[in-house]
Formats: structure tokens, C-alpha cells, sequence
């Protein structure tokens, strides 16, 4: 170790050995505090599952009595499960201690947390090349001798050992003597006999316009006279032409390409498909949250453009196209590929929890009136209770498009850090109570009313206060 | 390489002589620092009292960060009944603000100038009161209640920190920041005074005179140089009071105070 490094380590020693804080505390524990006087203290888990809530509050030696919205509950100890609600579902429950004269009477908002949908649900579309897989006019294929394959014709095999439909194969003619061939007349009874010698031509025989010797002279080809075989001198599908009064349809008279052959496609010749630009639908999401103990499954919906507010009922929507596991995030919806626009369906995940579900956000969905949003102002929002603030808000006036309201709380007003403290999937409910403000303490709170597309409106913050 | 040698050899003694220095030169401990769960308790008002029911009571405080939804007391008063006769709070999110609690009547104002974030921003927080003279309350120099209410002490203890009541069934809303000085005059103070107070935070009045300092019942200054735990009344009526904590909770000592 160099001198220079040494003087500096002792020299660090000496700053840092001396520069500690020196934290002076005072610590005095009182003997024997006696308990506090009593509180209910009335707590809950609302919001945390699908079917049930639990109030607790603390022990005490005197008689309580709890009310469900009038009904009177029967309970043990000193918390009570309300059981078998619905997702999303709200009670105000009473409770009355008879400890001291007058009692306590406090009472408390619970409520279920609705089935967690998924999230950042959203498609794109996606331009693809696709043939139909089956010969469309216009499109070009290869004419093949007699257009079938033909017992004895060697075939390519595509894999089971015989000829199909489709498979490449040599036509050979077809190996026999057909009526209007050239043939040698070796008996000389002016018609082919079996074994002699013919020129198989074209497909075989004569078709109308085609020029023939007229052997007889009667002005009409007969069987037996010779013939030129060139296409059969009409237009048939397939073939160019030239669409004179522009119809889309070929009329008598046009100027047409006879592609010779018979002109058109016949099943087993080869075709090229044409490839078009097709459409799929690729859907992407964030997984539900539900537990796994209760996820059942996704389903996807789609409407076509025109049916979007099917999917606001979706009962009677007969939409389902698929069902998904919790493995899935995404969606290729192949099935309907002709339309390129991004707004030509619509979709929505739902998400199936037990005997209920959640659906997502319609994206892209904006073809509705828009919520309005609620109107908060200081009345709304409570400042003269012991342990809780109360928020009340008139409920929209048509919930056609309503998805949910959402309760948030900032400790500082005009915040960016705000808490969301519940979901309220009842478009009727009005009121929301708070029961984590402490005593003596400011919060801000706003309604948030969201529509189906998940656009969310903010009502303003206004200032709750609880009593110290 | 000699000369470092011979450091290393006194290195030990060095750092022991370098420590004491620094000790010596320690900052004076001008206020103490409430974090939750620790109050002060005085005696009964009746006890300290001389003659006269008119009381003023006086603080020099600021805010400090808050890890509760409970609003933070600087004293309160409460009667046999357990209804709080006096008691000023801050809001635990509301920065601006000061509540009061009246013979149990609770009232909240925002101030533009009010800022309990600021624990190097002290507040003389004075209250006059009386049982047939009616209330007045000023931070700083500011006349923020003027109020009829009269204020009968008579039994009540003077808890400094919380909410608490005689036998400690209440205790709640504990402190969170920095007192200074606490004073309790047996008279209330002229509007002039406490504008010199608060102009000047050092001194207690603007001219010496015997009669005017013998209704200082009360001085704690909390300018120590050691933890303590029993607050020595600086005034002439040994009126001390005692620093409880709860379990785990503790004040410290700081050299924050007002200036």
C-alpha cells in the first residue's frame, strides 16, 4: 500500500468515525394503561369476494343487535359473514351495542366485488393472402387431353395408391375408337369395324362449325365424314373476351379467345388460386384476475357492425364464436375474412366466474350517446361523520351503455395518486360509504361513470371529512 | 513513509481526541420530535393555576410527515365527562388546515398560509382562554377565532401531543411533528404581546416588568442536552410534565426550532 493511500484511508477513518447522526430518543412506557373506552370499530372485507362479506367489530360485554336492511340477524362473537349475495351486490347493515345509554348505533355499506373481467382487451386487423381452394372462373389451370383421368393413364399418387380427383396424370387418348375418327375400311362395308385402323382427332368428334368433307353431299356433316376439329367455335367460360357493351357477361357476338380444348376448367385439371386479400381479426387481452378456483372460461362474442348493441345483451345475441381457456390472451378470428375495416365487427370477452360472468370493454365501440358525467359537488360528500364519509350521487338517467361506476379517493387534492376503492356494476346504486378515513382526516373523492367502451368520465374531487 | 508509519502508531488516539471534539461542538437540542404514539402530561389546570381562570396557552410548532389517518393533536383538554373541552388538530392530508375542538364543537378553517409540510416552518399557536371571557385563538399573528365560548378548565388535566383523557381511556391522535416551546400564562395575554412573541421567538415578552412574567405558570423550552423523560417547568411554579410513549413509539431530540 502506497503512503498516499494510507494517509487517505486515515483520513476517511477520521471524517467518517466522527459524522455519525446521533439519533436521541426518549422512551417511557406507562405502567398499566387501562383499556380504552369502547368503540365498534365496525371494519368489513367488502370487495374482496364474489358472495360474501364479513363486518367485524370489537368485543364487547353488552348486547349487540345487527339489522340486514330491516331484518334482524342472528350472529355469534363478534364479526358476522353475510353469505350468498351476488357479485357486485350492495346492503347497508345496522349495528346497535347497548353497552351504555344511549347505545352505539353505527352502521355500514357492504358489498361483493363483481367477477373480474379481462383487461386491455383489444383486436387488430390483419391483412392476409388466401386462394379459396376451389377453381374460380377466370383463374388459369392446365387442360389436360381428354380433361378425365382414364383407366391405364400413369397418375401421381398423393397417397392412396389409386387415382383422385385432382391428381396429375398422362391422358394416352383414350384408347379406343370413337364415332368420326379416321379409320381404314378393311372390309370395305363403308363403316369402322372393330380392328381397324383410325386418327383419333381433337376430342374425338364433330362439333357444330367445324369443317368436315361433305362425303355424301347432303350439306351435312354425317358420322363418318372427315372434319377439322378447331375448339369448339363457341365461347365458353373462361375464355377472353371482350365485353362490348361492358355487361360483365359475355353476349352473343363478342370478340372472344377460344383457348381450344373445350375452353373450360374441368374437375382434376390443375388450377392456379388465385390469391386475394383476406381479413383476420387478431384479439389480444390481459388475463382475468379471478382466482382459478372460480374461472371457468372465456367466450368470445362478434357482432357485425350494424348489431353492436347486441352485444350490451348478450343472452339473446347468439354471437359465440369460441370458448377459451385461462391459458388464452389472444384470438385469430379467421371465420369471417372478407371485410377489411377495423369497426366491421365487433368483439367482447366475457369472462364466466362460477354461476356469473364479467364482460370486457367493446372495443372500438363509440357509436352511442355518451354518459354524462356525475355531478359532485360539496352536498355529496360527507364532513360531519364519526369514522366514515359518506358519497351519495344521482345515478344515470339511461344505462343502455353504463358499465360501471368507480369510487376514487386521493389524500391531496388535484393528485395524481388516487386510489380506486370499489367497482358498482348496479347502475341504480347512488351511494357509496367509506369506513377507511380514519378520524379528523381530509380525503378527495370522485364518481367515475365508465361506458361499454371503457371510457371513463370523472365527476370533480370534492373535499370528505370525517370527525376527529 | 515514516511520517505515515507514525499516524498509523497514534491512529487509535487520533480518532478517540477527533470524537470528543466533535462532541463538544454538538448542536443544541431545541425541540422535540413526536412521531406517533408519545404525549405529555401535565398536571391539573386547577393545581397549576394561581388565582384567575384566564389562561393563555402557547406553542411553538411545526408539521412533520404523518403515517396516519388520524388527526394529529397539538394538546386537548377534556372534561370528567370524557367531552373534549380544548383541543387543536392538524389534518393528516390537508396541509392547510387547522380544526378546532370547543366544549366538543368541532370546526375546521384552511389557511393560504398554512403549511403543516414544512417542518422548518414553526407556528406560535396561541390560545386565550377564559370562564367568563370567552376564547381567541391566533397562529402567529393572525386572529383566526374569536369566539364566546367559555372555557371552564377546572379538574382537567393539560395533555400536550394527543387526545387524551385523566385516566387515559382516551388516548389518540397523536403529534406528528416538532414542539419547541409550550407556555402557559395564567392571564390572557395582550394582542401586542403575542405579535412581539411572534416576531420574536427567543423572548417571552417585549419589556421586563415582575408582574406581567409572575403569570408565566409554565415554560417548557425543551433545550436540553440529554434525553429526559420528566420536562422541568423553566417558569417558577415547578409544573413539570412527563414524556409517555407507548410501546415501540419514541421522540426524539432535534435541533429543528423555531427561528
Amino acid at each position: 500500500m502506497n503512503s498516499q493511500l494510507k494517509i487517505n484511508l486515515i483520513i476517511s477513518l477520521f471524517i467518517f468515525s466522527c459524522t455519525d447522526d446521533k439519533i436521541q430518543i426518549i422512551s417511557n412506557i406507562p405502567p398499566d394503561l387501562p383499556n380504552q373506552n369502547y368503540k365498534i370499530n365496525l371494519k368489513s372485507n367488502s370487495g374482496l369476494f364474489l358472495a360474501n362479506a364479513t363486518i367485524y367489530w370489537d368485543a364487547t360485554e353488552g348486547e349487540v343487535e345487527l339489522y340486514d336492511t330491516g331484518d334482524s340477524i342472528n350472529f355469534n362473537g363478534n364479526s358476522h359473514t353475510f353469505s350468498g349475495m351476488n357479485p357486485g351486490e350492495f346492503r347497508d347493515i345496522l349495528i346497535i351495542v347497548r353497552i351504555d345509554d344511549p347505545p352505539y348505533v353505527d352502521s355500514i355499506q357492504i358489498f361483493t366485488r363483481p367477477v373480474y373481467p379481462v383487461s386491455n382487451f383489444l383486436y387488430e386487423v390483419e391483412m392476409v393472402m388466401r386462394g379459396n381452394q376451389i377453381y374460380d372462373f377466370g383463374e388459369s389451370y392446365t387442360d389436360l387431353g381428354n380433361k378425365i383421368w382414364d383407366e391405364g393413364e400413369s397418375y401421381t399418387d398423393l397417397g392412396n395408391g389409386e387415382w383422385n380427383e385432382g391428381e396429375a396424370y398422362t391422358d394416352l387418348g383414350n384408347g379406343e375408337w370413337n364415332e368420326g375418327e379416321e379409320f381404314t375400311d378393311e372390309n370395305s362395308n363403308g363403316e369402322w369395324n372393330e380392328g381397324e385402323a383410325y386418327t383419333d382427332l381433337g376430342n374425338g368428334e364433330w362439333n357444330e362449325g367445324e369443317e368436315f368433307t361433305d362425303d355424301i353431299g347432303n350439306g351435312f356433316w354425317d358420322v363418318g365424314e372427315e372434319f377439322v376439329d378447331l375448339g369448339n367455335g363457341v365461347w365458353d367460360d373462361a375464355e377472353d373476351f371482350i365485353d362490348s357493351n361492358e355487361n360483365d357477361e359475355y353476349d352473343e357476338g363478342e370478340d372472344f379467345t377460344d383457348k381450344n380444348g373445350n375452353g373450360v376448367w374441368d374437375e382434376g385439371e390443375v388450377f392456379i388460386d388465385i390469391k386475394k386479400s383476406k381479413y383476420h381479426r387478431v384479439l389480444n387481452w390481459s388475463p382475468t384476475i379471478e382466482p382459478d378456483e372460480y374461472f371457468s372460461n372465456y367466450i368470445i362474442y362478434r357482432v357485425k357492425n350494424n348489431n353492436a348493441d347486441d352485444l350490451i345483451n348478450l343472452e339473446n345475441c347468439g354471437c359465440e364464436i369460441a370458448t377459451l381457456t385461462k391459458a388464452n390472451t389472444s384470438f385469430i378470428d379467421s371465420m369471417v375474412t372478407e371485410e377489411s375495416g377495423i369497426y366491421a365487427y365487433f368483439y367482447q370477452i366475457r369472462v364466466i366466474s362460477g354461476s356469473d360472468g364479467r364482460n370486457s370493454y367493446i372495443y372500438n365501440y363509440t357509436d352511442f350517446t355518451s354518459l354524462s358525467k356525475v355531478s359532485l359537488v360539496d352536498a355529496n360528500v360527507s364532513k360531519n361523520n364519526n369514522e366514515f364519509i359518506q358519497i351519495t350521487w344521482e345515478p344515470v338517467s339511461n344505462s343502455t351503455y353504463f358499465y360501471q361506476y368507480e369510487i376514487w379517493r386521493s389524500s391531496e387534492e388535484n393528485s395524481d395518486n388516487m386510489q380506486r376503492m370499489a367497482i358498482i356494476i348496479n347502475p341504480e346504486q347512488g351511494k357509496f360509504m367509506d369506513r377507511n378515513v380514519g378520524s379528523g382526516t381530509t380525503w378527495y373523492y370522485s364518481v367515475a361513470v365508465v361506458d361499454i367502451n371503457g371510457n371513463r368520465k370523472f365527476s370533480d374531487f370534492i373535499s370528505g371529512w370525517s370527525l376527529p | 513513509m515514516v511520517i505515515t508509519v507514525k499516524i498509523l502508531k497514534f491512529l487509535p488516539l487520533l480518532l478517540l481526541l477527533s470524537c470528543i471534539d466533535l462532541m463538544i461542538q454538538e448542536e443544541k437540542i431545541n425541540s422535540l420530535y413526536f412521531k406517533g404514539g408519545s404525549w405529555i402530561e401535565f398536571g391539573q389546570l386547577d393545581s397549576m393555576k394561581l388565582e384567575s381562570n384566564d389562561f393563555t396557552l402557547q406553542f411553538w410548532v411545526s408539521g412533520g410527515e404523518v403515517d396516519t389517518n388520524e388527526a394529529p393533536a397539538i394538546f386537548s383538554i377534556i372534561d370528567s365527562t370524557d367531552e373534549i373541552t380544548l383541543a387543536v388538530l392538524r389534518d393528516a392530508n390537508q396541509e392547510n388546515s387547522i380544526t378546532t375542538i370547543i366544549n366538543s364543537t368541532v370546526g375546521k378553517e384552511e389557511y393560504s398560509w398554512l403549511d403543516w409540510s414544512d417542518p422548518d416552518n414553526f407556528y406560535l399557536i396561541s390560545l386565550l382562554f377564559s370562564d367568563s371571557k370567552g376564547l381567541k385563538i391566533y397562529i402567529n399573528d393572525s386572529n383566526i377565532i374569536n369566539s364566546e365560548s367559555l372555557i371552564d378548565v377546572g379538574g382537567n388535566k393539560l395533555n400536550v401531543g394527543a387526545i387524551v383523557n385523566k385516566d387515559r381511556t382516551i388516548l389518540e391522535n397523536f403529534w406528528y411533528g416538532y414542539i419547541d416551546e409550550v407556555r402557559l400564562w395564567n392571564t390572557l395575554l395582550a394582542d401586542s404581546t403575542i405579535l412581539f412573541q411572534y416576531a420574536h421567538p427567543e423572548k417571552l415578552g417585549d419589556y421586563y416588568r415582575y408582574s406581567y412574567y409572575d403569570s408565566l405558570i409554565g415554560l417548557w423550552r425543551f433545550n436540553w442536552d440529554k434525553p429526559l423523560y420528566t420536562i422541568e417547568d423553566e417558569s417558577d411554579f415547578n409544573n413539570d410534565g412527563i414524556i409517555y410513549t407507548l410501546k415501540g413509539y419514541s421522540v426524539e431530540l432535534s435541533e429543528k426550532g423555531a427561528q
